[in-house]
């Protein structure tokens, strides 16, 4: 029966192949779009690892066109942190070195310890305040503090899924890691453990992170100094201005601008849902399109056959062989294609050519769009072969 | 014979409705899907006010230092005012209309808080001359834009936008009425209409002069700041001379300390959107990137193509396939191969064309409800029914040129006997 | 006016051959009616089609006015189909998205020729098969003598100097077949067209000129 099918299904090749492709792309647009989904749904899902809840970001920045900022930055820096933390509103005051939810906006380095290398590991400068203001997380060890100044070995906080790549098990705790970033190598000392800090925001994937310590004092290139604070949740709208005045006078020749976290992840998610949203509607329509497409090509199948179809009803074959019959062939190339559509994108995963996206993620794409594919593709065969069943003998013979 | 494909056309389409609407609807979404994409890329690049001299404009926007040493040894970021209007001095610029110097970016720059009486908003700043309001045609609600007069008198006076004046003054008139920027009052002289950020020479919240800023510090030496150079030329043809003049002044410029080059360059529209996507890839950085984005985009739109066509093709196929018949008289009584193909391109082609019409108006519309909804604020453009012809052309071609084929090659004898 | 000589044709599939037609030699004169005669499956249909150069042969060759019409490219041949023949078949093949007059257009389209002209011929021979009351009815509108009728009318508003036609009664009546025929007969001795007609009907053939008789693809006289 099947290699019946077959047979039919290659001597009519030139018109199969254009239905084979068609819902092959079908398949692509939906995978695409089903992993893209999903992956961002999975990492939503996932706790950032701190907490943005009453924290502001105040990006205070000399306006000069000297790119590393003047001799006494240092200082003007430590006198805004110092009146900040003598505001009763404010409970914390860090300094890190990347604004909140800027996906863009990254450096990495590749970390090794003894014979393991991590490549493309995001790093971020954090001083002891962030743990304060950001209520971050630490699982094993412990944040900086006074106690690291002066060890001469720089300290470092990782997240649980560096330590897991780079420690394969080991207590990461008082190690010494390998930094190398273009020529520079340094040494640095694990710390602790964080249990992750997305600070990508909440689209943000599991990656390898590493956090080092830095200090006011450290004179880091101006844009990788942003002062955050955590104020008390009741605070009111007067609050801003009144900060403004108090930071203001400080020095005349430095620009404030002040945003917060809460307000900077509403608008990244935003932005995000948008493009995700209008991307659906896209791939949703094309494949609408699709469907309907099929559905006239069978329809015109089934109006092109219905005198067969009718003389076979009047020898007495059911409804359902006359749907076999319909739909077979069409439900065959389907299947061919899906099977297909599978192969292709389970290259892409074999090879490891999207290694962020969770391979939990990637197969659950693949089987959401090769079952929706296939339940369209039942749909299509459904309304025609109806159609045909429908059709009674005597009138089948007179068609035309 | 054209009257008669006309009239053959209608018949066939007419005939089998439920494939013509598909046809019609699949045609009309691609369609108005491809012009809305191509109205936003339009949006970037072309003539849109305020930009409205987009075609002759070139901007500055980086100044790459490099340093010994072999790997990211490159220091590349937006020029210093210092850079642009004492060491190449882009004013003097030969066969230019004029220059203007501004602060870089909304994306690359921090912001700053705007204060009336006691409401206080974050808005983007941008800092920048009077020839800058010449260069670009904002419209202007109330007031006027500040001018070179008020750059060289350093005049504490502020443009903003219509959203600011919303935030801070509600539904008042605000010329005159003062405004605290970066802790120093500014006196509004003008509201112009909102900008979208696509645009990235006019977006701003708040505008006010260089010289009016709370410092003097952009009077500092140094190559790499906050501004860009933005250069009107007379005419695109002399692009090429302004260009070479600028990259020369460059290279004559004298070398800051451990410096071993300078890297800058005048950018024309397409070529600043080719950089900023793919200047991080590891690409030199005074090459053109603009064949390597029109190439990318080309890609992207092909692959977006595919699903759309292979339908129309298979729905063709189908069609044509009941006109067997049809394909073996016409060939009986003379018509050549050609002559058919010729035929069932000009009956795709109407097809295509209504849907293009329809997917025009359905463009037009998602634009006018993307504007109304505030998720973008794009300008359609009446050259785009160019890039929408375009496009009907090309897809006609791709979608009924294979079908026709196929058609025009059946032989008379099988397409006679096939449906008796 | 058309001279078959030597014509065989082999039907090849992946696994035989058939022949169809084996070393057929006619030749048909200026002016005649002739028919072609056989069971069915005797290859008539197939030599009428290699006769209107719609089928190449696999062998031999087609001469029309002495010209050796079976090397032409799609573009001659189109265009001598179009000047010089003129098909009726059994099922009409008419098209039915187009009126009667249209249909009867279709030889002249692909001529250089203005719209006016084009309908004036088209309402001539209309007028002659006699069916200038139902220039612009659907085809489906009509009876299949009309039909045939029309069909006819088509194969000559181009002036063929070539009519061939295959089983022009088969799908009619006698009644409507003898009209048909009639028809045939008329345009033969007024407008001294050639006619060639394959038809299985004896009592149709004899009243042609000459009788070509055909068996499992070869001439038996």
């Amino acid at each position: 029966m099947i290699n019946h099918m077959l047979k039919i299904i290659w001597n009519r090749k030139q018109s199969n192949l254009f239905i084979f492709l068609e819902i092959l792309f079908s398949f692509l647009v939906l995978v695409l779009i089903s992993i893209a989904s999903l992956y961002y749904y999975h990492n939503y899902t996932q706790p950032l690892g701190f907490s943005i809840e009453n924290v502001w970001n105040i990006n205070a920045i000399e306006l000069g066109d000297t790119r590393n900022g003047s001799e006494k930055r240092a200082e003007t820096l430590e006198q805004y942190m110092n009146t900040l933390k003598g505001m009763d509103e404010v409970t914390g005051v860090g300094l890190i070195s990347h604004k909140y939810a800027a996906t863009m906006d990254y450096i990495t380095a590749s970390y090794e310890y003894e014979s393991c290398t991590v490549p493309q590991v995001r790093w971020f400068f954090m001083d002891d305040g962030c743990q304060d203001v950001l209520n971050i997380e630490v699982i094993r060890g412990r944040w900086f503090d006074k106690s690291d100044n002066g060890t001469g070995i720089a300290p470092i906080v990782i997240n649980k899924k560096l330590e897991d790549e780079l420690f394969s098990g080991e207590d990461p705790i008082g190690k010494l890691v390998e930094f190398h970033m273009s020529d520079a190598n340094y040494q640095l000392r694990v710390v602790g453990v964080v249990s992750d800090f997305r600070h990508f925001g909440p689209f943000s994937g599991l990656r390898p992170i590493a956090l080092i310590r830095q200090h006011v004092s450290y004179r880091l290139p101006p844009w990788q100094t942003q002062l955050i604070i955590k104020t008390r949740p009741d605070v009111k709208a007067e609050f801003k201005a009144k900060l403004l005045d108090a930071l203001q006078p400080i020095e005349r020749s430095w620009s404030i601008d002040m945003s917060g976290y809460e307000e900077a992840q509403e608008s990244h998610i935003r932005n995000r849902m948008r493009l995700i949203y209008s991307l659906a509607t896209i791939a949703i329509a094309m494949v609408a399109m699709a469907v309907l497409g099929l559905i006239a090509v069978l329809w015109q199948n089934v109006r092109k056959r219905i005198q067969e179809i009718g003389l076979r009803r009047a020898k007495g074959a059911t409804i359902m062989h006359i749907f076999q019959q319909v739909a077979g062939e069409f439900l065959i190339v389907s299947t061919l294609a899906i099977a297909s559509g599978l192969f292709l994108v389970g290259q892409f995963q074999y090879f490891d050519v999207l290694s962020f996206i969770p391979d939990k993620i990637y197969y659950l794409g693949m089987v959401i769009s090769a079952g929706v594919v296939y339940m369209l593709t039942i749909l299509i065969a459904i309304y025609p072969s109806m159609s045909a069943a429908r059709i009674q003998p005597a009138e089948a013979l007179h068609y035309e | 014979m054209l009257k008669n494909y006309l009239i053959m056309a209608f018949k066939v389409l007419l005939r089998r409705k439920f494939f013509t609407l598909i046809s019609l609807a699949c045609i009309s979404t691609t369609l108005a899907i491809l012009m809305v994409a191509a109205t936003i890329v339009d949006n970037f690049i072309g003539n849109v006010p305020p930009e409205t001299k987009k075609n002759r404009t070139l901007t500055v926007y980086f100044v790459a230092l490099k340093y010994p040493g072999e790997a990211y040894s490159f220091s590349n970021g937006p020029p210093a005012y210092e850079f642009l209007s004492k060491l190449v001095d882009i004013r003097t610029l030969p066969n230019i209309e004029m220059a203007s110097i501004a602060t870089t970016y909304a994306s690359q720059i921090p912001g700053t808080e705007a204060v009336s009486k006691d409401v206080s908003v974050h808005v983007d700043m941008k800092r920048t001359d009077g020839n800058y309001w010449q260069i670009l045609e904002f419209d202007f609600l109330e007031g006027g834009p500040f001018t070179e007069e008020d750059m060289s008198d350093a005049n504490s006076v502020t443009v903003i936008n219509q959203s600011t004046r919303k935030k801070l003054f509600g539904e008042d008139h605000a010329i005159g009425r003062p405004i605290t920027l970066d802790g120093v009052r500014y006196k509004v002289k003008g509201v112009v209409r909102d900008v979208p950020a696509l645009q990235v020479a006019a977006y701003s919240d708040v505008w006010i002069p260089i010289s009016a800023s709370k410092t003097k510090a952009y009077l500092s030496d140094g190559h790499q700041g906050q501004y860009m150079g933005i250069i009107l030329a007379r005419s695109r043809d002399d692009f090429p001379l302004i260009k070479s003049e600028y990259l020369s002044r460059v290279k004559a410029l004298p070398l800051p300390d451990r410096v071993v080059e300078i890297y800058s360059s005048t950018r024309t529209p397409l070529e600043a959107v080719a950089d900023i996507f793919l200047l991080s890839a590891g690409t030199l950085l005074d090459e053109d990137h603009s064949g390597m984005i029109v190439m990318i985009l080309t890609i992207v739109v092909i692959l977006f193509l595919i699903l759309p066509i292979i339908n129309i093709v298979n729905i063709n196929l189908c069609r044509m396939g009941e006109r067997a018949s049809e394909i073996g008289v016409r060939k009986a009584f003379g018509a050549s191969s050609l002559v058919l193909i010729g035929q069932f391109v000009a009956e795709n082609f109407i097809l295509t064309l209504f849907g293009g019409i329809f997917g025009v108006v359905v463009s037009i519309g998602t634009i006018h409800i993307l504007n109304a909804t505030g998720i973008g604020s794009f300008f359609f453009y009446y050259r785009m029914f160019l890039v929408g012809l375009a496009a009907i052309f090309v897809f006609n071609l791709l979608s009924g040129g294979y079908p026709a084929w196929r058609m025009s090659r059946f032989h008379p004898v099988d397409a006679l006997r096939m449906n008796a | 006016m058309i001279k078959l000589n030597g014509i065989e044709k082999v039907y090849r599939t992946d696994k035989m051959e058939t022949v169809a037609l084996s070393n057929i030699n006619l030749e048909v004169e200026k002016g005649r009616f002739v028919s072609i005669m056989g069971p069915s499956g005797c290859g008539k249909s197939t030599l009428l089609n290699i006769m209107g150069l719609l089928d190449a042969p696999t062998k031999g060759g087609v001469t029309f006015q002495d010209k050796e019409v079976n090397r032409y490219g799609d573009r001659r041949l189109a265009k001598f189909r179009n000047e010089q023949i003129g098909f009726i078949f059994q099922s009409f093949h008419l098209i039915s998205d187009l009126s009667v007059v249209d249909n009867v257009e279709i030889p002249l389209i692909y001529r250089r020729m203005s719209g006016g002209e084009r309908r004036k011929r088209a309402l001539e021979v209309l007028e002659y098969v006699g069916l200038k009351s139902r220039v612009h009815h659907k085809i489906t509108q009509l009876s299949g003598g009309q039909q045939q009728r029309v069909a006819i009318a088509r194969a000559i508003v181009g002036s063929p100097g070539l009519l061939l036609a295959d089983e022009p009664t088969g799908n009619l009546d006698s009644h409507m077949g003898n009209e048909i025929m009639n028809l045939l007969k008329e345009l033969n001795q007024e407008k001294e067209t050639t006619i060639v007609m394959v038809t299985h009907d004896q009592r149709l053939a004899d009243q042609t000129e000459q009788i070509i008789r055909l068996f499992d693809g070869r001439r038996v006289n």
